[in-house]
Order: C-alpha cells, then sequence, then structure tokens
C-alpha cells in the first residue's frame, strides 16, 4: 500500500509555470479556502433559480431620470449598489437576472461538449487505430479551424439564438474533452484489469461504459468545471460581437457588450459586470484544479 | 529401458485421438504465437500442444520470458494465434466470431499474475465477482447475490470486505476475489497465470491450498503456470517445462520431478534451493546445468534452444532441432524435446549422484 501511495504523491515531471502559477494559488487557498469557492458558486446557483430573492430592484424598470447613476447613488427607488445604466435600468439586478441564462448556456454547452469529447474519446483510446485516428484528426481539424469566426459566420447565417449557442459552444470544447480521455483510455486499456474483464468475457459497451469509464470519471468531472468558465468566456466573446445572446435576454457577456460605448462615461456598466465573469471563471478554474490536485494526491 | 522410447514428431503430450476416452476438456494444438518488436518479429510460444482432463491440473514451468504467460493468454483467446487450435469443450476458440466466443468465455477463466492490477480500482467486491454473471447474464439478481456469497466463502473471503473497494484489501485478499471472479461462473477450465508470484511468501501458500481445494470441490480443469516448481510440485498431476516458447519436456509430476531427463529440466530442479548440507553440496555441481542467460528471442539459437547452456551440446544439437520424442513409461505419458537423453540417462545411472535420489527421499 505505502508503495502506492509514494507513487501517487511523487510530482509531476514537466509543470509549466502556468501549472506553478495554478498551484501557488491553490496553496494560498489552504485547506478551507475551497469552501469560499464552492459558497460563491452555491450563490451563483441560487440566483440563477431564484433571482427575484436576491435582486433589490425589478431589472426591466426603466427610470430615466437615473440614467447612468455610479455605483453607490441612489434613486427615488432607493439604493443603487452597482449603479444603473442608460436606461435606468439597476445593474446589480440585471447581473443577478443574467446569471440564469449565463450559466445555461455555459453549463449546457459544456456538457454537450463533453458527451461528444468522452464518447469519442473513449472509441478511440480503447480501439486505436484507424479509428483513434479518425477521431483525432477531426478533433485536430476542428482545433485548427478558427472556431470562433466560423461561430460568428454561422450565428450571422442562421441568425443568432441560444439554440445555435448550444450547437457552436460545445463543438469548441469537445476536442479538449476527447485529448483528455482518449489519453485516459489509452493508459487504462493496457491494465490488466481491462483484460480480466475480456477474459471475463465482457462486451466491449460493458468495458467501455463500466471500467473505462468510472475510472475517467473524475479528470472528467474536474475538466467540466474548468470548461464551463472556458465557454462562459466564448459565449460573453459572441454576445460582445453581437452573435451571442440578442436583448431582451441577457447575460454578462452582453451586459459587458451594452456598456461597451458608455465605457468614458459609466466604467462599471463595463467593468462590473466583467469582473463578475472574471471571478466565476477564476472560481470554476481553481475548484477544478484544486480537486485534480486533492485527487491526485489522495487517491 | 531406452527400447521402450518411440521416435517421431507425436505431440508433446501425447494428446489422445478423438474416440479416446481421455480426451481433454481444453486441447491445445500446435500453437504459435508471434509478436512484431522493435528489435523484429519474435515467436512467443513456438508450436506448443497440451491437453487437460477434467479435475486434472497441468503445472507449466519455466523461466521468465520463456512465453508460459503468452501462452495462457493465448488459451484464453487475448492474443491472436498465428497458428494452431485451441479447444474448449469440442469448440474450436480460434475459428469463433467474436460474439460466441464472449458466450464461450465463462467455461474458461483465468487467474491474473497481478491481483490488485486484475481488479477494476473503482468496483467493489462483491460487483467484481458478480461481473461474470452478470455479463453472461446467469441467473436473476437474487441468485447472483447468493453466488457471490457462495464464491466468497468458497476462497475464504469474509462477508464483510463485501462493499470495500480492491484498494482495501491486503494483497492474498485481492487474490482471493480474483479467483473467486474466476470460479463463480463455474467453468470448465481455469488457467492462474502465476497466481502466487506477486505475493507475500506467507500468503502464498493459503492462495495454494485455496486452488487446491476448488479444484477437488469444483471438478476444474487447471493449467497452473508458474516459475517456482515447489508450488507446482504440489499441485500438479503432470508438468510441462517451457523453455524458449516450446515445451522441452512433459510428463507425470513425480515422473519429472524423480526422474527428469531433459538437462534443462534437471537444471531447474536441482536449481530448486535445499536446507540440507548434501543437497547444497549438489547444488554447486547442478549449477552448471542452467547456465548464462536466456538466449534472446529475436535470435534464437539454431537447432535445440537450449544447446547454448547445456552441458551436454554437440554438432548435432546446434544442427537439427529435436522433435518432441515419446517415453513410453509405466506411469504415462512423459515427452521430451532432446537429441541426447538416452546418454544423458546412461551417464547419470553410472555416477548416481544426480537428481533421481534426491528427488526420491
Amino acid at each position: 500500500m505505502s508503495v502506492i501511495v509514494a507513487k501517487r504523491t511523487g510530482t509531476d515531471p514537466g509543470r509549466t509555470s502556468q501549472h506553478r502559477v495554478w498551484s501557488r494559488l491553490i496553496e494560498a487557498l489552504g485547506s478551507r479556502g475551497w469552501i469560499l469557492l464552492v459558497l460563491f458558486l452555491v450563490l451563483l446557483v441560487a440566483a440563477s433559480i431564484v433571482p427575484d430573492v436576491f435582486a433589490p430592484h425589478d431589472h426591466e424598470t426603466q427610470n430615466l431620470r437615473a440614467r447612468l447613476l455610479a455605483p453607490g447613488e441612489s434613486s427615488p427607488d432607493g439604493l443603487h449598489l452597482l449603479g444603473t445604466d442608460s436606461l435606468g435600468r439597476d445593474l446589480f439586478s440585471r447581473m443577478v437576472i443574467g446569471t440564469r441564462l449565463t450559466m445555461f448556456i455555459a453549463v449546457t454547452a459544456t456538457l454537450i461538449g463533453a458527451a461528444i469529447g468522452v464518447l469519442f474519446g473513449l472509441l478511440g483510446g480503447y480501439f486505436g487505430g484507424r479509428t483513434d485516428r479518425l477521431l483525432m484528426r477531426l478533433g485536430e481539424a476542428q482545433t485548427a479551424m478558427p472556431m470562433f469566426l466560423v461561430a460568428i459566420l454561422l450565428l450571422s447565417l442562421l441568425g443568432p439564438s441560444v439554440g445555435i449557442l448550444l450547437v457552436v459552444l460545445p463543438c469548441l470544447v469537445w476536442p479538449i474533452f476527447a485529448r483528455v480521455v482518449r489519453a485516459e483510455a489509452l493508459r487504462l486499456r493496457e491494465e490488466t484489469f481491462i483484460e480480466a474483464s475480456v477474459a471475463t468475457g465482457c462486451s466491449t459497451s460493458t468495458i467501455l461504459g463500466r471500467h473505462l469509464l468510472p475510472n475517467v470519471a473524475p479528470r472528467i468531472l474536474v475538466l467540466c468545471v474548468v470548461e464551463i468558465g472556458h465557454v462562459m468566456l466564448s459565449e460573453a466573446g459572441l454576445s460582445f460581437l453581437g452573435v451571442g445572446v440578442q436583448p431582451p435576454d441577457t447575460t454578462w457577456g452582453l451586459l459587458i457588450s451594452e456598456g461597451r460605448p458608455l465605457l468614458a462615461v459609466a466604467w462599471w456598466l463595463t467593468i462590473l459586470p466583467g469582473v463578475l465573469l472574471g471571478i466565476t471563471v477564476l472560481v470554476l478554474n481553481l475548484l477544478g484544479r484544486y480537486w485534480e490536485s486533492r485527487s491526485g494526491a489522495a487517491g | 529401458m531406452n527400447g521402450a522410447a518411440v521416435v517421431g514428431t507425436v505431440s508433446e503430450t501425447g494428446a489422445p485421438s478423438a474416440d479416446d476416452p481421455r480426451r481433454g476438456v481444453l486441447e491445445v494444438n500446435d500453437v504459435v504465437v508471434e509478436f512484431d518488436t522493435d528489435g523484429g518479429r519474435i515467436t512467443a510460444v513456438d508450436g506448443v500442444s497440451l491437453h487437460l482432463a477434467t479435475g486434472e491440473t497441468l503445472g507449466l514451468v519455466g523461466e521468465s520470458g520463456c512465453g508460459k504467460s503468452t501462452l495462457a493468454r493465448a488459451i484464453m483467446q487475448l492474443v491472436p494465434m498465428q497458428r494452431g487450435s485451441v479447444r474448449l469443450e469440442d469448440t474450436d476458440l480460434g475459428t469463433l466470431p467474436r460474439r460466441e466466443l464472449r458466450r464461450m468465455r465463462h467455461r474458461i477463466q483465468m487467474v491474473f499474475q497481478d491481483p490488485r492490477g486484475s481488479l477494476d480500482p473503482r468496483m467493489s467486491v462483491s460487483t467484481l465477482i458478480g461481473e461474470p454473471l452478470r455479463v453472461h447474464s446467469i441467473g436473476d439478481r437474487t441468485s447472483r447475490a447468493r453466488a457471490v456469497a457462495e464464491a466468497m466463502e468458497l476462497v475464504g473471503l469474509p462477508t464483510a470486505v463485501a462493499d470495500r473497494l480492491p484498494s482495501e484489501l491486503s494483497g492474498g485478499q485481492q487474490q482471493r476475489v480474483g479467483i473467486a471472479r474466476a470460479i463463480v461462473t463455474d467453468p470448465a477450465v481455469l488457467v492462474c497465470d502465476e497466481p502466487v508470484s506477486a505475493l507475500d511468501v506467507s500468503i502464498q501458500a493459503q492462495i495454494i491450498n485455496v486452488l487446491d481445494e476448488l479444484r477437488d470441490e469444483l471438478d476444474l480443469a487447471m493449467l497452473f503456470i508458474a516459475h517456482d516448481l515447489s508450488v507446482v510440485r504440489h499441485l500438479s498431476d503432470r508438468v510441462a517445462v517451457m523453455y524458449l516458447g516450446q515445451i522441452v519436456e512433459t510428463g507425470t509430476a513425480s515422473e519429472v520431478f524423480s526422474e527428469p531427463r531433459h538437462p534443462y529440466t534437471q537444471g531447474l530442479i536441482t536449481s530448486v534451493p535445499r536446507a540440507d548440507a548434501a543437497s547444497a553440496a549438489r547444488l554447486q555441481t547442478a549449477r552448471r546445468l542452467v547456465l548464462g542467460e536466456l538466449p534472446s528471442l529475436l535470435d534464437p539459437p539454431s537447432g535445440c534452444r537450449y544447446r547454448t547452456r547445456c552441458p551436454y551440446a554437440d554438432d548435432e544439437c546446434a544442427a537439427t532441432e529435436p522433435p518432441p520424442e515419446a517415453v513410453d513409461h509405466a506411469d504415462g505419458l512423459h515427452s521430451l524435446r532432446c537429441h541426447h537423453w538416452r546418454d544423458i540417462a546412461a551417464r547419470s545411472e553410472a555416477q548416481p549422484s544426480s537428481n533421481s535420489q534426491e528427488q526420491a527421499q
């Protein structure tokens, strides 16, 4: 037993400087810090389920007398914690309302991408040979293409909609899942327990679904958490360019986009949703990497 | 005694013909397994034939790298065979379509060398043991649970470990799980690939005893692979000695151990360490018998494969490969591949210091 534990705690050679930054951040979190991260995510999820509890104002009510109020200023309606936009709508409330769609798109698109990537990765890694080459070339072709431009093209041709976002965004993430899962499947397929499963009489689908998948599941979960953040950024990018989510729906990316023309006069409209987006992505990344490092150490 | 020898290219084990009542549940015929390696193509198993009857145990011994494990995997159809056939209860496994082969697998099961590695780390003990039943759709949920509990009892696993993960068990317990998995479908043949060599010496005997009891209780035909002769001796009815992909000598266990004829077998048997001084002295002379390293399979010696290490080798050994030669012996079939076994036997009779005496004990 001790031998195995020792083998697992051994540090990975070839860590990049980027990895070091992350591990230092994770160290700074300490053993309790991740609770704060989870708490933050719980708040976000709660805000997307019951936004009215968190929003101090109605997010659609316009008040032209209270236009472009800076954070902390009050209107007759009350305090505007994060200020108001050019139509006098409360920014904080709009950010709370935007959480739902932001989270929904990011989570759903990541899950769709993960499902495709995991399936392709398992098949490619386990079968190897031609199947593997085909699937991996597909992923590489996908990665080589400027997917963002393709997305813009698609969305401007077909007209932007949440549905199309849920087609385009998974395309951005599935190759990442496929690569990670394939590498794991390649490693696992050489393990004796896979050979033992074949000898026992397991079918290929049993081996893929009941042996390989559960053994890569922890890595998939960690990757999901990290990728939700990345998808969130991509969605914000598309919305910022005007080919993503359209008003009256709103997401953080769209809020940033709407604030951009007023950046000189009302910085908060762009910066504050941007900060929220940045923090969320950072929290997701930290949490994913924290779990990864912990599962790596403790098995 | 030499007059009884029959010269010819009979199968090593003298596999009985189709109408012979001794016909086995497992018939392995002239199996050849080749691999491509970085250095070129190697023949890991080179024309091996053997047979196993119900309730019988065949011990397969040889150094690491001689092809024992590859042979086991070929029998299990886990590696492709270039030639030859594996017949299980009169079904040729090599020609079966994948699906049919998969359905046959519950009749032939395997115990692996590495107990920890051969168990899925994410499955509980009871799931692992129940898996063969589930994938072969044997019984319903309740009967499977009962079969799992029975199997656990048979191999000596406490019921408390049913929900544990393999990593929470000791090496011995892990191997017991491996054995339970292998016997839960009530197979006809059990292939054990060095089932105890990864275990602590104190645990080895327990696992051997478990296998010994199971074989009698379940009437298993068992192929037991090991490099430890004392283990094989305890379990086996017959023994086959493998060297560089070929079976060089085979016969009943008592015969091979008491009267080894092939120089390699003699070397192997005398290299088993003994506690008494007399045999320690003999060990000095025995060292002569297994010289140097196993030759590379990439460039096997011409003629007899053992000649590079054999003290009796001469020009004939380098020139022609000795065919398997059947020796008709009173207590069963005995065959070997050696040009000079008669001379060697005569020589050891002349100076009776060799193994026959020691092994008679």
